[in-house]
This record gives C-alpha cells, sequence and structure tokens, in this order.
C-alpha cells in the first residue's frame, strides 16, 4: 500500500483555448488533513473534478490510493461533498442516504445504522424524514456532508463545506473533520474560509493559475514568519543596528518596536541582547504570520474574479 | 441490487412525479373520456357491415393517432431535462463520484424512462381499444403491432433525448427531439399517405 493518498503529475486541463489547470503535481499523505487554496479561477475546482474523475485530463498523471484516477472500484473507499450541493429534492434525508448507500454497495443492515448515526451527528436526526427541497441551505451542505461519510471512507473531497453555515455548523464540520483525521482518513479540503483552514488542516497547497506554488507545513515556521511586538523604553541606536544580526524589517514608533526572526528559537537570544543592552521591556509579543497573511504574500493580491 | 436498477428505480419515481407526465395523464384520461363519449354517440346505423367496420377502423386510427401524439409529447417532454438539468445543477456530481460507470447511470436512466413509456403506452393505446371493443365490439388484430410502433416511437424519441442531453443544453435537446420527430414523421407520413388526387392517372386523364 503506498502512503500516498493522492498523487498528481503535471495534470493539465485545457477547456478550448483556455486552460483551466496548467501544471498540477502534488502529494496529499494518508492521514492528514490537506488545504488547496487558491483564489477564484486559480483551478481548484478542476483539480477537484479530475480527481474524481468527473473531468478527463487533458495530459498528466492522477492516482488516488495507488489507483489510477477513474478507476470505479476505488471509489467505494472514496467520499465527495460537492461545492453547490444538489440533490433530487422529493426524496427525504434517510431516503436520501440509503440510495447513495446502496450506490457505494454497503450492506442494508450497516447502511441504515450508520444513516442515522450520521444524520445524528450533523444534527439531522429531527429532519431524516423531511423532504430534501424544505431543507435550508445549511441542512442541505449537511445532509451532503453526512452523504460523503456514508462509506467510512479512506480519502475525502469537501469542497467548501462550511458554505452556507453558520458559526455553529461551521464547527461542527471542523469537529468531523477532526473525527476524519483520527480514524485515519486523508481529508483534502478546499475553502476559502482560511481561518478554519488554519485550525484543521496539517499542510496547505496554494495555488494559482493551475499550479502549485508551494506548499507549507501548518503550525511550522519558515524564514521571516514570526512578526514580534515589543513595548520598551531605552531603545537606543546601538541596539537597534545589533538587532539587524537576528531580525529584519524592524521598524519604530514611539515605544513600539516591531520586527520579523526566522524563528522560535532566536526569540530568547533577542530577549538577552534587549535585557543586556539596558533596555527596559514591557511587552514582547511574537505572533506568526497568520495564514491569511501567507496567502496574499505567496498568491499576491491581484487576486481572482 | 446493481448500480443500474438502483438508478432506473429512482428515475422512474423522478418521472412518476413530474408535473408534465400528471399533465400527460389528465390529457390522457379526459381524452378516452371524450372518445368513450363520442364513440357512444355515434348513430349505429351502417348501409352494410362492411362500412361500419371501415368507419371504426378510421375511429380507431383516430383514437390511437391521439395516444401516440400524448406519448410522443409526453416522451420528450418528461426527458428532456434529466441529462442536462441535472449536469447543470451538480446532481449528477454526487452520482458520478459514487463507484458506478457512466454508461449505468445512462443505462439505468433510460430504462426507468422506458419503464414509465410502457405504463403510458398501455394505458393509452390499451385505454382507445379497450372502450372501442367495449362499446363498438370492434377489435382489430392489428392493435399489437400498433402499440409496439408507438411503444418504439416514444423509445426512440427518449434515446434522442438522452443523447442530446449529453452533449447540449435542455432546450437544444428538445428542439432537436421535436425537430427529428418532425421531419421522420413528415418523412414516413409522406411515403405511407394515399396518393393524392393529382397523382392519380386516372383523375388526371379524366379532367
Amino acid at each position: 500500500m503506498s502512503d500516498t493518498a493522492i498523487e498528481t503529475t503535471h495534470l493539465r486541463k485545457i477547456f478550448g483555448s483556455n486552460a483551466a489547470v496548467e501544471d498540477l503535481s502534488l502529494d496529499v499523505y494518508r492521514g492528514e488533513v490537506f488545504g488547496f487554496l487558491g483564489p477564484n479561477g486559480a483551478g481548484k475546482s478542476t483539480s477537484i473534478k479530475m480527481l474524481l474523475g468527473l473531468v478527463k485530463p487533458t495530459s498528466g498523471e492522477a492516482r488516488l490510493l495507488g489507483k489510477p484516477v477513474g478507476d470505479v472500484s476505488t471509489r467505494r473507499r472514496v467520499g465527495f461533498l460537492p461545492e453547490h450541493f444538489r440533490f433530487h429534492e422529493w426524496l427525504t434525508g434517510a431516503e436520501f442516504l440509503d440510495l447513495h448507500g446502496q450506490l457505494l454497495g454497503i450492506e442494508p443492515a450497516v447502511l441504515y445504522a450508520r444513516r442515522d448515526a450520521l444524520l445524528d451527528r450533523v444534527g439531522l436526526a429531527e429532519h431524516h424524514d423531511k423532504r430534501i427541497g424544505d431543507y435550508s441551505k445549511g441542512m442541505l451542505q449537511r445532509v451532503g456532508l453526512a452523504q460523503a461519510l456514508l462509506n467510512e471512507p479512506d480519502l475525502v473531497f469537501l469542497d467548501e463545506p462550511t458554505s452556507g453555515l453558520d458559526p455553529v455548523g461551521r464547527r461542527l464540520v471542523r469537529d468531523i473533520i477532526g473525527e476524519q483525521r483520527d480514524r485515519g482518513a486523508t481529508v483534502f479540503l478546499n475553502s476559502h474560509l482560511l481561518g478554519e483552514v488554519e485550525v484543521t488542516c496539517d499542510r496547505v497547497a496554494f495555488i494559482n493559475h493551475g499550479r502549485v506554488l508551494e506548499v507549507r507545513e501548518l503550525g511550522r515556521e519558515t524564514a521571516d514568519e514570526i512578526t514580534v511586538s515589543v513595548k520598551a523604553r531605552n531603545l537606543n541606536g546601538n541596539v537597534l543596528t545589533s538587532l539587524r544580526a537576528w531580525a529584519d524589517g524592524i521598524r519604530i514608533d514611539g515605544e513600539h518596536l516591531t520586527f520579523n526572526v526566522a524563528g522560535e528559537d532566536i526569540l530568547p537570544e533577542v530577549l538577552r541582547h534587549l535585557a543586556a543592552h539596558d533596555v527596559d521591556v514591557y511587552s514582547f509579543t511574537p505572533k506568526r504570520l497568520s495564514l491569511e497573511e501567507q496567502f496574499v504574500r505567496i498568491v499576491g493580491t491581484e487576486g481572482g474574479l | 441490487m446493481t448500480g443500474v436498477a438502483i438508478i432506473a428505480r429512482l428515475t422512474f419515481r423522478e418521472a412518476a412525479r413530474r408535473r408534465i407526465l400528471l399533465l400527460a395523464v389528465s390529457f390522457g384520461i379526459l381524452f378516452i373520456g371524450l372518445y368513450a363519449l363520442g364513440l357512444y354517440l355515434l348513430p349505429d346505423t351502417f348501409e352494410s357491415i362492411l362500412v361500419r367496420r371501415q368507419i371504426l377502423k378510421i375511429f380507431l386510427l383516430l383514437g390511437l393517432y391521439a395516444a401516440n401524439f400524448l406519448t410522443v409529447a409526453m416522451s420528450i417532454l418528461t426527458s428532456v431535462d434529466t441529462l442536462a438539468g441535472e449536469i447543470r445543477s451538480g446532481t449528477m456530481q454526487t452520482l458520478i463520484a459514487k463507484p458506478i460507470a457512466r454508461w449505468q447511470v445512462l443505462l439505468g436512466k433510460w430504462l426507468g424512462f422506458v419503464g414509465m413509456l410502457t405504463v403510458y403506452v398501455v394505458l393509452m393505446a390499451g385505454g382507445v381499444a379497450l372502450v372501442m371493443y367495449g362499446i363498438a365490439g370492434f377489435w382489430s388484430e392489428s392493435l399489437f403491432t400498433a402499440m409496439a410502433l408507438i411503444w418504439l416511437e416514444g423509445i426512440l424519441l427518449l434515446s434522442i433525448t438522452f443523447l442530446g442531453g449529453t452533449m447540449l443544453s435542455t432546450l437544444a435537446t428538445g428542439v432537436l427531439a421535436i425537430g427529428l420527430h418532425r421531419w421522420l414523421s413528415s418523412a414516413v407520413g409522406s411515403r405511407n399517405s394515399v396518393p393524392t388526387p393529382r397523382a392519380r392517372p386516372l383523375s388526371a386523364s379524366g379532367s
């Protein structure tokens, strides 16, 4: 068994004369929660569709759970919540899950137990016999999520899973993603809400124009990623000059000093240095670059339209 | 249950819920009622048994023509949106991502509609035949052939809307199916129709 859940090499999709995905090469490991970030029109949705076999790549290769993309039996082990989830509105929530369970080839007894447990988990236990057409946008999203988890997938794709959900619903999604990881499943998350991604994902890829710009592990900062704000008196020119040995982007505004350092390990040294030069430090606050700041830095502000 | 059967069942249930079908069934019942009334009121005073047979044959043809028309309209209107519509709305995405091949989805849907079509043809053409037999005591041995042909016509149209629906929008599919049907029926119709008086050498020489 390979240890990559998703492997793509030079995946490319052209619609007419327009390249939706230019050249996507990506590895997602088993058991991780992987965030797929990029501005609108960066090729995220097309990439997901190619991975699920909904759209045929123009060129390049992709493997899911070790099997080439499009392999029908692999889909038994994959879950998918589409971005704008819609389904036959006349089915009730329970009927809808039964139908998908049957399509997944789940034994009836197992299916009914799982269906009830999932409806309960996503907070729809009381609405199981209500028609999907009468569901609110949030309820629709919840039942769609239940559908994606029905087969206890080894790999689950969630495309904007929190769209249409209120803060409580968003928290539910976050908890469920955590449960999936604990179960050993791989989660591929496409979301615009960087705050969510930041707390749920192990790694993220930044995508633009259908290319991977950068893959980063979250919670592990790289160069100049910690910004430190200091409130201090007795700051003299000498201290500031010698500070350059560790930090850059040094700015001073009265008693407020800010600078960037390359990593956490440097912080005690910097603090000792300040104290040794008789600087009176009142506060010393290191702050990691938020995912949003990283996003803007990597992808740029031109944004998607 | 295999994928094809699951999709066929879903499609049959879905088709049975469409308003268009309700409309087609209502029109069908209305027509058969009027047809029965007309046949009932037809004075049964024919000069010979042969003339009576001819008149009833025409009457039966009329009934089957209406059943055929309703079947054609129903086949196209109920199925025209099933593929293009579900592709556009994204319903198809959840389906296709399941461990089921695309041909299974297509075949299942097609079978679901064929099932509904079968029920409709049996009800309509069977209704006309029953009315004819019940009121006038007339039965034609070609009735089953007629029913089978109406059924085949519906299946052909279904297949065309399916072909269109995989590639075209709902509207374009509808135009394709109705256009092809008009063209085909006029082509077949003109071949089978009785020669017009103009074409008859006798009437030409008589003038």
